[in-house]
């Protein structure tokens, strides 16, 4: 199996002005999370220029610790394709994924799993970040496993960081802070 | 053991998958064939009445450094009574290699010393023939020390043994303290060779064969994927078993464990795949009669084994406070739980199951781009926040056909 290995990339400079358009309307999921008590991590799946899914976090909420905001956002995009007719293997080799924080080490496999071409984020995630800062699962050889995605880093990151500060300052009445500030 | 005569062959064997260094530490221990040594200064209670009370000031005045609790004070050799004093300082040590590389010197230290050299091999012995300071310049502050000889260097173990075996062979340097009841105590046991017993590996075999059994009925529905079973091992209850679903319902990343989590998930009000279920639970949907008795006799073994194997028991119990625990605080997370999984799970479900914080994760067979063995080792990565321990190998040949 031949991959060509993709360097992790963080270059604000490549960032379009529409790119940075759909990662501002990703703060708002994150926002979002953070008035539910989630950890605030908001992202957008973006295809064919419309928003075709949008997730943050839900992890409190389903119980479940893998319900991060882009397996919320993958799930809503297979419901868009049903809706619409669409081959969902097709969609999300065209989708490019916005998303506030570096996508940990699961959510990288899942994007890998499903063919997605193209990540841009705000800011790293050095507990789990699965896209250079921990692992680099977006850009390393991985028998089997879907296709490396290039990423773009970096644009509204001092905005992301300082959500998730103030999120980890406060208490989230939904989870014993202990485990909480292991999540995303 | 009765039930050990009912499972008496198993064709597989669960093998711990370690950290790179744990591996390392392993082949090293291995080569070296014997252990890391760390020089210090000792000497020879001249007056045997007074060992206690010896023990007593040196215990309280130079206590063995955190990392070094496993040494024995005081060891027995030659009829004579030996007491470690302080470790040796880092010029020591230079002097330790000096004496090794001239054989001169140590035959006259040898001869000074008047102790003969029974084993050439024995560190502990040529660190005897070298030049020590004397015992008020080791300790200015201390004037009683009568009944203590002169000061000499010996090479002790810097780690503690991992095995009685260990324990026994590394006494000819000094005599160690050997604690069963580590952190990691089936990885401890199974990297000095130590084997499962057959009633731990009888309570595996069975929750494995409902993951077998789940794999094998996803295939049936034209799938290709794993059967994933989770259970809580304080009280044996299964509390999810899942079979990949990716073909069935069109959504890759179905795989077995991703369905498993979310069905615990379910248990405790949550849940986020409205629509998929998990297989029965049932034992008689599983394995029919012969497996309840399987379930039971392997329950009730447990116990009976717990007298057994101390180290088992201490484990048990920490799985069920840790179960306990779990179900107070943190219901939502697979804290404290085991694995069974037909394949090595990939990327993305071995990361699914670190953020679920499982205990232990035991699977069939590895493949390519497995992340608890074969491209990563996930479970074991000091950046993470969350370690487990990883068996590979159990019933690794009906997994395969599975
Ligand atoms: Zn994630
Ligand atoms: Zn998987």
């Amino acid at each position: 199996m031949v991959m060509e290995n993709i360097e992790h990339v963080e270059n604000v400079t490549e960032i379009t002005e529409e790119m940075k358009g759909w990662i501002d309307k990703a703060f708002h999921k994150a926002q979002n999370a953070y008035d539910n008590g989630e950890v605030p991590v908001g992202c957008l799946m973006v295809y064919d220029k419309q928003i075709v899914g949008q997730g943050r976090n839900e992890v409190n909420e389903t119980k479940n610790a893998t319900r991060h905001a882009e397996m919320v956002a993958i799930d809503q995009v297979e419901e868009w394709c049903q809706k619409n007719g669409k081959e969902s293997s097709k969609v999300f080799e065209d989708t490019i994924l916005y998303v506030t924080v570096e996508p940990c080490i699961m959510c990288a496999g899942a994007l890998r799993l499903l063919n997605i071409p193209l990540v841009v984020y705000g800011c790293k995630n050095e507990r789990f970040g699965g896209c250079g800062s921990v692992l680099n699962i977006a850009g390393d050889d991985i028998p089997n496993y879907g296709s490396p995605f290039k990423c773009l880093a970096g644009y509204q990151a001092e905005n992301a960081v300082e959500m998730l500060k103030t999120f980890y300052k406060q208490e989230n009445p939904n989870a014993p802070r202990s485990k909480v500030r292991k999540k995303e | 053991m009765e039930s050990d005569a009912h499972n008496s062959s198993f064709t597989w064997n669960a093998i711990p998958v370690l950290s790179l260094e744990e591996e390392m530490e392993l082949l090293e221990d291995k080569l070296r064939d014997g252990p890391p040594l760390v020089v210090f200064f000792a000497a020879t209670i001249l007056d045997k009445r007074q060992t206690s009370h010896l023990s007593q000031i040196l215990s309280a005045t130079k206590p063995l450094p955190e990392s070094l609790r496993h040494l024995k004070r005081v060891r027995s050799c030659f009829n004579r009574l030996d007491i470690l004093l302080c470790p040796a300082k880092d010029h020591d040590r230079v002097d330790v290699v000096k004496g090794d590389e001239n054989p001169e010197l140590s035959k006259q230290m040898c001869r000074s010393n008047g102790e003969a050299v029974i084993d050439s091999e024995n560190v502990a012995q040529r660190a005897d023939l070298v030049q020590a300071p004397s015992l008020a310049e080791i300790f200015k502050d201390l004037a009683d020390l009568n009944g203590l000889g002169d000061p000499f260097l010996v090479s002790v173990p810097s780690k503690a043994p991992k095995s009685q075996k260990d324990q026994q062979s590394w006494a000819r340097y000094w005599p160690c303290i050997y604690h069963s009841k580590q952190k990691n105590v089936d990885t401890e046991e199974h990297i000095t060779g130590g084997i499962m017993s057959e009633t731990e590996k009888a309570r595996i075999g069975t929750y494995m064969l409902k993951a077998v059994k789940a794999a094998q009925r996803s295939q049936v529905k034209g799938c290709c994927g794993a059967g994933t079973v989770i259970v809580d091992p304080g009280n044996g209850q299964v509390l999810a078993v899942a079979s990949e679903r990716t073909n069935e319902t069109g959504n890759p990343l179905l795989h077995a464990c991703m369905v498993a989590i979310d069905l615990v998930a379910k248990r405790q009000g949550g849940g986020a795949y409205l629509g998929v279920t998990g297989e029965d639970i049932d034992e008689s949907d599983v394995g029919g009669e012969p497996l309840i008795g399987m379930v039971d006799q392997t329950l009730s073994c447990q116990t009976s084994a717990e007298s057994v194997k101390p180290h088992l028991t201490s484990k048990k119990r920490k799985s069920a406070e840790e179960s306990k625990k779990t179900e107070e605080k943190a219901s939502y997370l697979c804290t404290g739980y085991d694995v069974f999984v037909t394949q090595e799970p990939c990327v993305m479900c071995s990361m699914a199951l670190l953020h679920s914080r499982v205990s232990r994760v035991y699977y069939g067979c590895s493949r390519p781009g497995g992340a608890l063995g074969t491209s990563y080792r996930l479970h074991c990565k000091n950046d993470l926040n969350h370690r487990f321990v990883v068996y590979r190998g159990v019933m690794e040949e009906e997994c395969q056909n599975c």
